[in-house]
Order: structure tokens, then sequence, then C-alpha cells
């Protein structure tokens, strides 16, 4: 029997998150006391045709990420953020097919990508350690468009892959195992509804990083 | 461990918690939409009188539960006349066979969220007895020409104020009187008497093609 395409898409992230859950627990076990948290403020800065559709930058936005470290450069692991995206137009005319639509309009999204992430530390001393790192993974979208109070929303899972790069500052340069992290990253979101083409946004990061264990 | 276990699941947490509402960021005023529409064959210069009904009906899914004249109403009412005395128009008694008709609703939905025009415009008859205009045994012309899905595109959470423009100047042409304009006000506060004379100077305002002088 052939499944709806949601239910694909459904049945393929509840495996992967059964996956992630599962390699991190194998890993919380065997790597003990190295399981990294990362938490941090994250503004993001619409690009392209996403700036032609959102002109306000998204300033409430944070980043988490649970990281382990397969070695003294590399890290792997999970990593979620959020951005909420707002623009309020002044009252304007919209020519609409049902007429002239006197409006305040008022654009909203928020993104939430979901990404399995690996990072390179380019150097192995001194205190501030550059690095650089990829993503891919989900993207939970939440559209809205209103006209005044009236409007319609629209939420869906989108594939999403990001390039970061960045600084690693540890507070104490043996153990390595808390400090901050200050850098940028660029989201790739394809996203196709309302005339938007893609949801591509470049922005900053700033964030503590500690051990769980 | 535990506190930054904490930490780290209250951080998480904060994901959800910032975004932006949309709605809780608009005044009334900002919540409203207008939204007119027009026979595009019309010459709306061709018209010289009109008249207005004196009372407003009150239709609640799609059944008219009578004629009202809330202090919204009248103030409604009076900028209408205002409005078309400023474009040139001039009000005539209903018996003196005034080229436009103005009908004034306000209109409620209450069960499936959704304004049907279509819908509306069916039991317009019912509403407004074309007697009234002195045009008994005359059918209001449906019109098609605003689409079949006019308020499809937004769910109603309010009444709605409708006012619609009619030609009774042609009216014996084919003894069916025909909308040319119609204007919807929709949103929070709409019934607001403070708001009567921004949402009809609004209908106007977006609408620069009715007048005398046009």
């Amino acid at each position: 029997m052939k499944l709806p395409k949601n239910n694909i898409i459904k049945n393929f992230l509840i495996h992967s998150f059964t996956v992630v859950i599962l390699v991190f627990g194998v890993t919380e076990a065997k790597a003990q006391d190295r399981l990294i948290f990362k938490i941090g403020y994250h503004p993001s800065f619409p690009l392209g045709s996403f700036k032609d559709y959102m002109g306000n930058n998204s300033f409430r936005g944070y980043v988490g990420e649970f990281l382990y470290p397969i070695n003294e450069q590399w890290k792997v692991g999970l990593g979620v953020s959020f951005n909420d995206y707002y623009e309020k137009h002044a009252r304007q005319l919209y020519e609409m097919e049902e007429g002239t639509v006197s409006a305040v309009v008022t654009n909203s999204i928020q993104t939430t990508p979901i990404m399995l992430k690996a990072s390179y530390e380019l150097t192995k001393t001194g205190w501030i350690r550059p690095y650089a790192g990829v993503g891919g993974g989900f993207n939970l979208i939440s559209y809205s468009r209103y006209f005044g109070e009236f409007g319609d929303k629209k939420t869906s899972f989108k594939p999403a892959a990001s390039a970061e790069a960045g600084i690693n500052i540890p507070f104490n340069r043996e153990t390595r195992a808390a400090g901050i992290s200050v850098g940028g990253h660029f989201n790739y979101m394809p996203f196709k509804f309302d005339g938007l083409k893609n949801l591509n946004n470049w922005g900053l990061q700033a964030a503590v990083y500690f051990p769980l264990r | 461990m535990k506190s930054k276990m904490l930490l780290a699941v209250v951080g998480v947490a904060l994901f959800a918690s910032c975004q932006k509402d949309p709605l809780k960021n608009l005044s009334p005023s900002e919540s409203r939409i207008y939204i007119t529409n027009r026979d595009e064959n019309v010459d709306f210069n061709s018209f010289k009188t009109y008249n207005i009904s004196d009372s407003v009906g009150v239709i609640e899914d799609n059944q008219l539960l009578g004629k009202d004249l809330t202090e919204f109403d009248a103030t409604t009412i009076a900028k209408l006349k205002q409005a078309l005395d400023a474009r040139g128009y001039t009000m005539v008694d209903r018996n003196s066979s005034p080229d436009l008709g103005i009908t004034v609703s306000r209109i409620y939905s209450t069960s499936t969220g959704i304004i049907s025009y279509p819908g509306y415009w069916d039991s317009y008859g019912s509403f407004y007895d074309p007697f009234y205009w002195g045009y008994g045994g005359y059918s209001y012309y449906d019109p098609i020409y605003y689409g079949p899905n006019y308020y499809a595109t937004y769910s109603v959470t309010q009444g709605a104020l409708s006012v619609d423009m009619l030609n009774l100047k042609d009216a014996a042409a084919d003894n069916t009187i025909r909308p040319v304009w119609s204007a919807l006000a929709r949103g929070t506060g709409v019934f607001n008497s403070s708001a009567a004379e921004a949402e009809i100077n609004t209908f106007f305002e977006q609408s620069p093609y009715i007048g005398t002088n046009q």
C-alpha cells in the first residue's frame, strides 16, 4: 500500500528522532562528562527574495545544541534554533480577486530548524579557536499572513541546511569543557508558498557552552 | 548537574515563548478591513440622484431579523449622505425615482464562520423588498462579477457592515435591480459609532470612481 507523502515524511521524522535519541543515549553512556550543551542568542536576517517579502530582521532568535566531541577537533550533535520574523505594514490598498481591500497586513513567520550538526575546530591550542560547521535536517515553519485580524496560518516541515563559522573561547584552556562561542551562520530553507520562494537567511550567534556531565 | 539540565530545558522552552503575536499587536482600527467592489461596466457619472434606506437591515445567517436604527446605524447613514453629497449626488425622496438606491446592512454569522457572498445575494430580495424602491415585482441581479468567493478567504469572528449601491435608473430595462457597488467593513469594533465615519470615509477613499464628475 502506498503511503501518502505526508505520512512518509512523518515516519521519516519519527525514525530520525528515534535514531538521534538512541545515539545520544549510547554516547551519553559512553562519554560521561563530555556531552556539551550550547545555548545562545541567534538573530537572523532575511536574504534575497525572503528579504523582499520580510523587511524586518529577526531579533527574537535562540539556539540550543547538544554536541558530542568525537575527538579534539570534531563535534557532532543535534541543534535546534528558533527565529520569529514579524512585519506589520501600514494600511494600504490591495487589488485582489475579492475586490479592492484596505488593510493593515501583518506577516509573521517562525522557523525552527532541527538539524544534525558537525563542527570542526581549526586549532587544538590557544584561547581563541576558530571553528566551522555544517548542518542538515528539517525546518518546522509556521507561516501566517493577516489582513487586519483575518488571516490564514500554514505549518509545514521542509528540508533545511546550514553552514556556520566562528570562534570558541574556552574558559579553561586545558579542559575546554565550557566557554563562549560567537559566530555567523547561513541557513538554506526552501519554502514555496504565497509568493515566497525560500526563507534563506544569515545571522549571528553568541552562545555559552558547558558540559552536561 | 540538575541545575545545568534545568537550564537546558528552560533554554529550549524559550524558543516557543518568544513570538510576537500579530493579533495582539493590532489596534481596533488596524484590525478592520474594508473591501469594495464595483461593476466595471458602469459609469458612475451617469447617476445624479440617490436615496438611502432610513434604517439598517440586520441579517443573521442569511435571515433578515428586521430593520434597526441604532446610534451606529444613524451615524453610518448620515456619513453616507455626506459622502454621496460630496461626490455630487443629490438626495431625493424614494418616491421621486432616484437613480441610485443605497442599502446598509449589519451582517452577523454565527454558524460556519464564513459569510458567503452568493448566499447573501440569494436572499437579498427578502432583505430589501424591491417594492421599497417602487419597483415591486422586480428581482435583484446576482452580482456574479464579484466572483464566486467574495469573502471566502477571510474567517468571520464578528459582524460586518455592508453597504450596497443599487442601479434603480436602469432597472426598468430588464425588470432587474443591479448592484453597481458594494462595500464591506469587518473587524474589531466595526459597529462602534465612533468608527462609522472612518469606515464610510475609507469606503469612498478607495472608490475614487464614484461621483458625478469622475
